[in-house]
């Protein structure tokens, strides 16, 4: 019986070959047209010099790639045993035109690091996840889950140390353990994790940790003043012309910048990143000289960046390159008003270009909260002799600014029309009750020494991009009409830490302008005529419709 | 008898250091007991480095006082040691003298009182102290506040009170959580 048993499952199984066949063909024949050559990036090693496939979301590498990482395998039949820390894999070979592969990312994942394609390429990324980062009184620890290899080491603006670990990812697994306020941790770019300290104290020796999973430091005080902060860029009204001198031998080389390269493109984002030779002397800053046009400043450096022409991109429309002293000023002209975001990493500096959502880009039909700043028992700021107050002259431009919005077809809610007092608070909580698309805050400044301080700045809450672009397309109109200083826009956390209570808790676009100083002579007589609260209110609106794009 | 004289030559010395030995640990042990080391506040004993820069330390009846001054729209934070006159709180002292200086409360706002509870500093300010100023003057009273006061370790976070009644706002940031003392620098 046993072997008329085994003669027929062979004939069944040769039938099934048979039929498989067909299928087997058409099936390799379409994923020889979805092959196409990949890069590997290998957690702290980098780009890896063998040569690699991608076949639809996997990515096969030769055996020689294992040796490469620094893995041990042995061939069984027609599968792989890969010996590796913290754990190894079995995956099995395909026979490619590259020889005999195994499938990279099924490795990986039994492995436990974490991979993934970057958009719109055939790069794949190998990170290993950061499982713990732990910071006890001066004691600090972290722990990888693959080798990593990191970096300590000093940064300006301001003066501090920072550990970068290259090729790691931050998880919903990692456990951070941190005590205190002056340890940050972030994934600054898709493969690099930062752990930066507090200003003054910096990892015990060694700075340079080696290879491993596991590294501890203490904090020490650190002494050195460090290089100077580089001075935040003024206001840029204009572009300046080009001023070409030689290179200052106190500067020390100059950084090689670019090419520049396209990482993503969606319906609301662009990613792009500027290659660089190696870490910027001072961060790189970003100034919007109009609010389609963006530069980047990019300290004692020289850049080469590709064609406008070849570079594909719907979102930027020109690029060019000026020198200003021994800075390169990067400009990207973009389709419309961006939000932005510059995200350093050691060998390239990435550049986030956001697109507001705008609706039917038009002011028309958008809602609109205006807060005039205090009120009632709440005076806000006053002038010397106690004859001019904030709550006065915010409510006055403020109902100069809501007519103005409604006659735009916008419909306007106020948080106060009369002298009363609301909280800071309740003021946020209209607008988000409303589901308003703006917020638009109204206040007066004040310096302890009269006429010490002109002008305005119109604020943003930090780390909010948008809210920043908002605030500049506002500040730009204002200082064009105001007859006052534009000091410019600034960051609410610049104030303090958690900035300011009406920015933070709208869940919208929100500004805060403060119009000038009630304590400067100039300031005050300007702000309290008929015609600096009418020309602001519709410099508001003029800023609105330009953040819309409407009217272009 | 000459082996006898030298063995009673031997013992003196060796007596005289067990004495010199039993003296010095009874001092030891008075200092332990009555003397300044149990003085110190068990805070200020497992202060990490982390809290306590090398810089700021000071004697203990000095304080540092911190005195604004602007440069067009830049804030500088003067700092220089006191010595704490008999009697006064240091926390106050400092307070005050900063407030004084700022030019920007009025003439009679001060803090009045203060007690550390659960490292939060609860500061009874006088009643003209609440009130709202523009966005630059807030900024040097909150940091001028606040660095006054991260000088001492056992201080995390302050919270001001008029009368009972917490102090909402100098202005825009929201004060009606106790703040942080060390505020996170702007830039990660």
């Amino acid at each position: 019986m046993e072997p008329k048993c085994v003669h027929y499952t062979d004939q069944r199984m040769k039938r099934f070959l048979l039929l498989l066949i067909p299928w087997m063909v058409m099936a390799s024949t379409a994923s020889a047209a979805q092959i196409r050559s990949a890069e590997v990036v290998f957690t702290h090693f980098g780009a890896i010099s063998e040569r690699a496939i991608r076949v639809a979301d996997e990515c096969y590498v030769p055996l020689t790639f294992l040796a490469k990482v620094g893995w041990k395998y042995t061939v069984k039949n027609s599968s792989v045993a890969i010996e590796a820390e913290p754990r190894g894999a079995r995956v099995p070979i395909r026979e490619f035109e590259l020889g005999p592969a195994i499938p990279l990312r099924m490795a990986l994942e039994q492995m436990g690091a974490e991979t993934f394609w970057e958009p719109d390429n055939d790069k794949l990324q190998v990170c290993s996840p950061v499982t713990k980062i732990e910071v006890s009184g001066n004691k600090v620890q972290i722990e990888t889950h693959l080798t990593t290899r990191p970096r300590v080491f000093r940064l300006t603006g301001p003066n501090r140390f920072v550990v970068d670990i290259p090729g790691a990812r931050l998880t919903r697994d990692t456990v951070q353990q941190i005590e205190g306020n002056g340890v940050r941790v972030s994934q600054i770019e898709l493969n690099t994790v930062r752990v930066a300290f507090e200003p003054g104290y910096r990892p015990s020796l060694p700075v340079i940790p080696g290879l491993g999973t596991s590294f501890k430091w203490e904090l020490d005080p650190d002494e050195d003043p460090g290089t100077p902060d580089e001075p935040p860029a003024p206001p840029p009204v204009k572009v300046e012309p080009v001023v070409k001198v030689a290179p200052d031998p106190n500067l020390g080389p100059k950084t090689v910048a670019g090419p520049l390269t396209l990482d993503l493109e969606s319906s609301n984002r662009v990613m792009v990143s500027l290659k660089l030779s190696g870490i910027l002397g001072k961060p790189a800053q970003f100034r919007r000289p109009e609010p389609d046009v963006l530069e980047i400043v990019l300290w004692n450096t020289q850049v080469s960046v590709p064609d406008s022409a070849s570079f594909n991109s719907a979102s930027i429309t020109d690029i060019s390159v000026r020198d200003e002293g021994p800075n390169a000023i990067l400009a990207l002209k973009l389709a419309r008003p961006m939000g932005v975001e510059l995200s350093p990493g050691l060998t390239n500096l990435g550049i986030v270009l956001m697109k507001p959502n705008v609706g039917d880009g038009k002011l028309a039909g958008k809602v609109v909260v205006v807060d005039a700043g205090h009120g009632g028992h709440d005076s806000g700021a006053k002038s010397p002799l106690n004859d001019a107050f904030e709550k006065n002259l915010t409510l006055k431009i403020a109902k100069q600014l809501s007519e103005r919005l409604a006659n735009e077809g916008a419909t306007v809610i106020m948080t106060r029309k009369t002298d009363v007092f609301i909280e800071l608070k309740e003021r946020a909580e209209i607008a988000n009750r409303n589901q308003a698309n703006f917020f638009i805050s109204c206040h007066i400044n004040s310096n302890k020494l009269s006429n010490s301080t002109s002008g305005g700045i119109t604020f943003y809450h930090k780390d909010d991009p948008i809210g920043q672009l908002l605030a500049d397309c506002i500040q730009r109109e204002i200082g064009k009409v105001s007859g006052l200083k534009s000091i410019g826009t600034w960051s609410d956390g610049r104030i303090y830490e958690s900035g300011f209570s009406v920015l933070r808790n709208s869940k919208m676009p929100a500004v805060l302008v403060e119009f000038g100083f009630i304590n400067h002579n100039v300031d005050r007589k300007r702000m309290m005529t008929d015609d600096f609260q009418r020309d602001v209110a519709s410099a508001i609106v003029k800023g609105l419709k330009v953040y819309l794009g409407d009217g272009n | 008898m000459a082996t006898k004289k030298k063995q009673k030559t031997s013992k003196g010395p060796m007596i005289g250091l067990l004495a010199i030995g039993a003296i010095g640990l009874a001092v030891l042990a008075a200092y332990v007991k009555f003397g300044g080391a149990d003085k110190i506040p068990t805070e200020v004993k497992r202060v990490p480095a982390i809290q306590q820069p090398a810089s700021n330390k000071t004697k203990p009846d000095q304080v540092t006082l911190i005195t604004p001054t602007r440069e067009g729209t830049d804030l500088n934070l003067g700092k220089h040691q006191s010595d704490v006159p008999a009697g006064e709180n240091p926390m106050l002292f400092a307070l005050n003298h900063f407030l004084r200086e700022s030019k920007i409360v009025p003439d009679d706002a001060r803090a009045v009182g203060m007690q550390v509870k659960d490292h939060v500093a609860l500061v009874d300010v006088s009643p003209s102290f609440n009130q709202s100023y523009g966005s630059m003057d807030e900024e040097t009273l909150l940091k001028g506040i606040c660095a006054t006061l991260a000088q001492f370790p056992e201080v995390e976070k302050v919270q001001f009170f008029v009368e009972g009644k917490v102090v909402g706002s100098l202005g825009n940031v929201d004060l009606s959580e106790p703040i942080s003392v060390r505020p996170k620098p702007e830039n990660p």
